[in-house]
């Protein structure tokens, strides 16, 4: 995705934070919704990029947007995950965030990165 | 658009034998009517295509050596030495020796480009610490967003990171170039002394045709202090059979046309020399353009935890494996160690001068390189993407190279841009009949 953007003339900075944010999601897809998909879509002034698991779902999702808070499983936080910093991260970087969770249906992160 | 290069190709000894596209890293290459080309934009002269080519039709163009000395009459020619020159020679020509042999060539002045290496390595250090003090109350994810700061003595890296990693520009160590550092401070000591600046020419002996395009194309500052570059190989092959018979006592001593830097300053031609130097304990080594773009992969994705500095070198080994010298660099590292340690004899102490000199940040920014972008206008941009991904589902997806192009996705990106056309793609045409 980010050599995509770059190919499109997005700026380095508005690249960046659409990486992270995406790098992060799909991590928690991976680690906490047991895997993932993504879908990128692009028009001239954004991109939105939706990361859909069909994991446990987020039972409280203010709990878990608060820094710190993570659920993480042990083996998830011997490989360096698991500080609860990563729905922050996204929140940080994005300019719209939007977070689907069913509990036991799974759960779709929405994020936007306005190019302006 | 200015030719941002200096590694040139000679047509009569390319077969168009296609072994270069895929080497370069930054798919500069194409095969066009058999012969190979290189875009002035993409090429960052990391010299790749030159190790690659078992033709020799690739060659790091340099200013002729014959123009060094051309309408002398008053002119004060000054050399500036890069120290890979000395790990040329065996032992036990020591450095001195190669710096009294370099004035004999007819030099008015030699300065080692390590004199400036004090004050860089300080300035790099200071740059460290700030960073390090900004980063001290943030957590490890922060951190990243800050640091490692990126090293930009070699050209190569920042070209690179100008055109396909342009969110590391911020972490790069924005310095003046030692070889520029040290052309202008000769420069203006020339000056002081009365010399008319217009009677000023500055010599650079590089390993690299990167420098020589620095000197046409500088980058972070408006314009470049050195006039003409000469290849370490160049000059290694000038004074090569002469230099056995200095007498470096006689030939440096007192001589105050000779300004040297400490020995220990020389190590920084190799790979590790400058992190060490500037003592900084979490740093990371890199070197080869392939591994490096790989850390630069890894910084851009934050994924390099505990890492302050990065000193990322195009060549393997560092300066010392520039693709303009004779010496393989295993030895030529292993040389410039034990220079690196030399006592600097008496009768050369009085050349010792590097105090004077101070590293300055750039004065310009980094212009952007679009070499990447397919179009200015994202509209635009965005429907060539699209026809690029349609064009990827009709290529046959083999990577050949037969079409001049490294890669399919190179050809549809250049049957997109106008650059090549689809008959050029030989298995679609066999399909054809
Ligand atoms: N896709 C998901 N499915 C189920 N639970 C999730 C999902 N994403 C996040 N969570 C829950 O939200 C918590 C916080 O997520 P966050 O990304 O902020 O931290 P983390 O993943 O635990 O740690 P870090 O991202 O810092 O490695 C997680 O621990 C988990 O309980
Ligand atoms: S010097 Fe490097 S960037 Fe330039 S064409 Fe050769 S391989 Fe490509
Ligand atoms: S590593 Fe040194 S010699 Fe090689 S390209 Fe970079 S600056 Fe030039
Ligand atoms: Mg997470």
């Amino acid at each position: 995705m980010k050599k995509s953007l770059m190919r499109l003339g997005v700026s380095p900075a508005n690249v960046k934070r659409a990486a992270i944010a995406m790098y992060e999601a799909e991590i928690n897809a991976v680690i906490h919704g047991g895997g993932g998909v993504a879908v990128v879509s692009v028009s001239p002034t954004e991109v939105k990029i939706e990361i859909i698991d069909q994991g446990p779902g987020i039972p409280d999702i203010d709990q878990a947007m608060v820094a710190g808070f993570s659920t993480a499983p042990d083996t998830a936080r011997e490989m360096g995950f698991g500080a609860g910093m990563g729905l922050p991260n996204i929140k940080k970087n994005v300019d719209s965030l939007n977070i689907d969770s069913k509990p036991a249906v799974g759960t779709t992160v929405t994020m936007t990165v306005h190019f302006n | 658009m200015d030719r941002l290069h200096s590694v040139s190709i000679i047509p009569d000894l390319c077969v168009g034998c296609t072994n270069c596209i895929k080497g370069c890293p930054t798919e500069a290459i194409r095969v066009r009517d058999g012969k190979a080309v290189i875009d002035d934009i993409r090429c960052i002269d990391c010299s790749e295509c030159i190790r690659i080519c078992p033709y020799h039709a690739k060659y790091a163009k340099t200013d002729n050596y014959e123009a060094v000395f051309q309408n002398r009459k008053k002119l004060k020619v000054v050399a500036v030495v890069s120290p890979v020159l000395y790990t040329q020679f065996a032992r036990p020509v020591s450095r001195f020796a190669v710096l009294a042999a370099v004035k004999s060539l007819g030099f008015d002045y030699v300065y080692e480009e390590s004199i400036a290496y004090a004050s860089y390595l300080d300035s790099i250090k200071a740059q460290i610490l700030e960073a390090g003090e900004a980063t001290s109350h943030l957590s490890s994810d922060e951190t990243m967003d800050i640091l490692p700061l990126v090293s930009s003595t070699c050209p190569v890296v920042v070209r690179l990171i100008q055109m396909k990693y342009r969110t590391i520009i911020p972490r790069l160590i924005q310095l003046v170039p030692p070889m520029e550092s040290v052309a202008s401070f000769a420069r203006q000591e020339l000056e002081a002394d009365g010399i008319d600046a217009s009677l000023i020419r500055v010599v650079y002996f590089s390993p690299c045709p990167a420098r020589n395009t620095q000197k046409a194309f500088p980058l972070g500052i408006a314009k470049s202090s050195v006039d003409l570059v000469i290849s370490v190989h160049e000059v290694y092959s000038r004074i090569v059979r002469t230099i056995e018979d200095i007498n470096v006592g006689e030939a440096v001593g007192h001589d105050s046309t000779i300004r040297c830097s400490e020995s220990v300053y020389l190590s920084c031609a190799a790979i590790g020399g400058e992190s060490e130097s500037v003592g900084v304990s979490q740093f990371l080594t890199v070197d080869g353009i392939k591994n490096v773009m790989d850390i630069l992969n890894e910084i851009e994705s934050e994924h390099l935890e505990g890492i302050s500095f990065v000193e990322p070198f195009a060549c393997f080994g560092g300066c010392v494996g520039g693709p303009m010298t004779v010496m393989n660099r295993f030895t030529a590292t292993s040389r410039l160690r034990e220079i690196a340690f030399e006592k600097i004899p008496e009768s050369a102490q009085d050349c010792i001068d590097q105090d004077k000199i101070f590293s300055k940040k750039w004065s310009e920014e980094l212009p952007d390189n679009k070499a990447m972008q397919l179009s200015d206008d994202i509209v635009q941009a965005m429907s060539k993407y699209d026809q690029i991904d349609q064009l990827l589902s009709i290529l046959p997806g083999l990577d050949c190279g037969a079409c001049g192009a490294p890669s399919c996705a190179a050809m549809a990106e250049d049957i997109v841009q106008g650059r090549a056309d689809f008959s050029d793609c030989i298995i679609l045409r066999k399909g054809d009949k």
